[in-house]
């Protein structure tokens, strides 16, 4: 069973490690970590996995 | 396109949780359900799926038997810092819940980001050891999506175990990791009725991708 290609995203600050889909990562990136509002970037998120 | 965002978080299965003394958070729990019946009352009947026989109080009811499985019922007042009441109180409902190996894993649907925020804001506060396991934006919903639902009670045990040792041994790979005589020595059975198991566990997954 597939699912959308997600990424991992782990803050900076908090440590949550989050898997996100591509909408999520650019809405994670304009508005920063979603538990503790670290903002982030492109390197906090790494390469999709295929589920 | 709606922009809301699942999300599923995972929360620790005691302290706050309404199955606290209810089954033992090791217990696997398949599925919740929820009805507040009196709103002059805090109390809700919670219902939930689980392996039959377990041990619960005399207050939870065996309310329907499906065999294996059982649903239980039972009434209580959750606390206020419950993941049930922090979605209530946000207006969420629980889309999904389950409980593995004493986690509670929570799946609602936040209308926005500053609603999903509040959310996690009012679980961490309860419960500072809450993970958020996955979000995913509906936007970004295939519209190929064609999803269908695959019971996996539907296989035996022995078929389960079978399919497993077969998956884990690279049967299935191409070229292929082990051969069906080398999976049926590892699971100690005849090749023929190894073939018969992984032969009767293939149709039925096959039948519920396929009709």
């Amino acid at each position: 069973m597939t699912s959308p290609a997600t990424h991992t995203f782990v803050c900076p600050e908090c440590r949550r490690s989050i898997e996100v889909d591509n909408a999520m990562r650019s809405a994670l990136l304009d508005a920063g970590c979603v538990v503790c509002g670290e903002s982030i970037t492109e390197s906090d998120i790494v390469d999709p996995q295929t589920a | 396109m709606g922009s809301g965002i699942r999300a599923e978080v995972s929360l620790p299965a005691g302290a706050s949780s309404p199955f606290d003394g209810v089954v033992d958070g090791s217990t696997p729990i398949y599925s919740v359900s929820r009805s507040v019946p009196d709103k002059s009352t805090e109390s809700a009947v919670f219902e939930f799926i689980a392996d039959a026989g377990l041990s619960v109080p005399d207050w939870v009811d065996v309310v329907f038997d499906y065999g294996p499985k059982t649903a239980y019922r039972f009434e209580a007042v959750p606390a206020e810092d419950s993941p049930f009441a922090v979605l209530d109180r946000h207006g969420l409902p629980v889309t999904e819940l389950t409980i593995r190996d004493g986690r509670l894993l929570v799946t609602f649907h936040a209308t926005d980001l500053p609603a999903l925020r509040s959310v996690l804001d009012a679980f961490r506060e309860s419960t500072p050891d809450m993970e958020v396991l996955r979000l995913l934006q509906s936007s970004s919903t295939p519209e190929e999506s064609d999803l269908v639902t695959v019971d996996r009670s539907d296989l035996t045990e022995r078929q389960r175990e079978v399919l497993t040792a077969a998956y884990d041994a690279g049967y299935f790979d191409h070229p292929k990791g082990a051969n069906a005589g080398e999976v049926a020595a590892s699971l100690d059975i005849d090749r023929s009725t190894f073939s018969e198991h992984i032969a009767a566990a293939q149709r039925k997954l096959l039948s519920s991708l396929l009709d």
